[in-house]
């Protein structure tokens, strides 16, 4: 075969969350340490495709990305018909434990980004001894609502466009064309209703100002990285919720927004591959308890 | 510094005249926008996606489905080639308290893209 083929693979995997049967979809490349990657709200795990095919990162990762019920190509449970979409703070904590327990995951990395950069601190607080190190993009413990919502999901506004729209300002000007518009298509092209109920997740369910006590840094090293362009998960927002964490590392990444892996990934590695390398080496020179 | 933002926000209607792709997707957006440059109202009426008539001589109460209000420095800061964090987007505009949109949020919604793709143009070039 002369034409490129990426060594991305995608599969489906069958596993329950919150007692109810889901498809998912998933897409994984590479070897070593697992790493999850969590997708932004209303959005799916081609945000990551290219770290899934950097042969610097899948060379000592298995980096795996799924898309969330309702996202992507995971359809959304049978008889999502008859109710509204709504992100719990309980329901994508089981999805992602359940998606790691379907996939025999051994204590693996979590990337996540935007409300996943927000997951991984509760994470962090209650089960972080299941994970070897958290990564939060864009995330924070809580950020000022600034915008009513229900403009998202109504039958005389498109929803893909306004969703799109909406985040447009989130990307950072740096960041080229292409992957700016490959960002904002996956916000075209996310089911009516299912940005918006993400952020119910990102706007009522998980206000978690003062209730991040007890993360171990020292066990699961945690790092948060934001996007300088990003104004609703600001780098102020983040560097706050760092200061609360001991032991947590925060850094603000320059010319990148609230999508750093998909907008701008050249400039992204600059950031990511130093985590990446941390945590590799902390690998190697200590393994992890129980081992 | 007023002289050089009225010209390049003036600018706005050759610009999307001249950009069939814009107009094209504003093709289903007629609406009177009153945007304030600094101290400086204008009428901005869209017809179909073109600019129809954009006018700074607005007669006092004069309505408009949307009113677009900015300081001097929010505008200068979003037309710069490569607008600073926090400058570089309506609505970062708005959260920083430097910009205020005010009327039918419908018609904002409904083309967004498009309003905050007009709104950009100066960014591009000098006007003149």
């Amino acid at each position: 075969m002369k034409a490129p083929l990426e060594p991305i693979v995608g599969r489906y995997v069958h596993f329950d969350i919150l007692g109810e049967a889901c498809r998912v979809y998933f897409e994984e490349c590479g070897q070593g340490i697992p790493l999850l990657c969590l997708h932004t709200a209303g959005s799916d795990g081609r945000q990551f495709r290219h770290l899934l095919c950097d042969e610097d990162v899948t060379s000592r990762f298995r980096m795996i990305a799924f898309d969330m019920p309702w996202h992507g190509k995971s359809y959304p449970p049978v008889g999502f018909q008859d109710r509204d979409y709504e992100l719990t703070t309980e329901r994508y904590m089981a999805t992602i434990r359940a998606f790691v327990a379907a996939l025999e995951l051994d204590r693996p990395v979590v990337m996540g980004c935007s409300i996943g950069g927000r997951i991984v601190l509760q994470l962090a607080h209650a089960h972080g001894e299941e994970f070897r190190a958290l990564i939060g993009l864009e995330g924070a413990d809580h950020q000022q609502p600034w915008y009513d919502t229900s403009w998202l999901d109504r039958p005389d506004v498109h929803g893909g466009e306004v969703c799109a729209a909406l985040v447009s300002g989130l990307v950072a000007p740096q960041s080229p064309a292409q992957y700016r518009h490959e960002t904002l298509w996956q916000y075209r092209q996310s089911g009516p209703g299912i940005f918006r109920g993400d952020l119910y997740f990102y706007r009522v369910d998980s206000d978690l100002r003062g209730k991040l006590g007890g993360i171990d840094t020292n066990t699961t090293p945690l790092y948060l990285l934001t996007g300088e362009y990003d104004f609703s998960c600001s780098p102020e927002d983040t560097l706050r919720t760092a200061q609360g964490i001991p032991g947590a590392q925060a850094v603000a990444m320059k010319e990148l927004g609230h999508f750093p892996m998909s907008e701008n990934p050249v400039q992204f590695k600059k950031y990511i591959a130093p985590v990446l390398d941390a945590i590799a080496q902390r690998e190697h020179a200590a393994p992890p308890p129980g081992s | 510094m007023t002289e050089p933002l009225q010209q390049r926000f003036e600018s706005i209607a050759r610009r999307v005249n001249a950009d069939a792709r814009l107009v094209h997707r504003g093709r289903y957006l007629s609406a009177d926008l009153k945007v304030v440059v600094a101290d400086v109202p204008y009428l901005l009426r869209i017809r179909g996606g073109r600019v129809e008539s954009l006018q700074s001589q607005m007669p006092l109460f004069a309505p408009a489905d949307l009113v677009i209000r900015g300081t001097g420095e929010a505008w200068a800061a979003l037309w710069e080639p490569m607008p600073r964090p926090g400058w570089h987007d309506l609505f970062a505009l708005t959260k920083r308290g430097a910009m205020a949109i005010e009327g039918n949020s419908h018609v904002l919604f409904a083309h967004l893209q498009y309003l905050k793709d007009v709104l950009a143009l100066p960014r591009q070039t000098p006007a003149h």
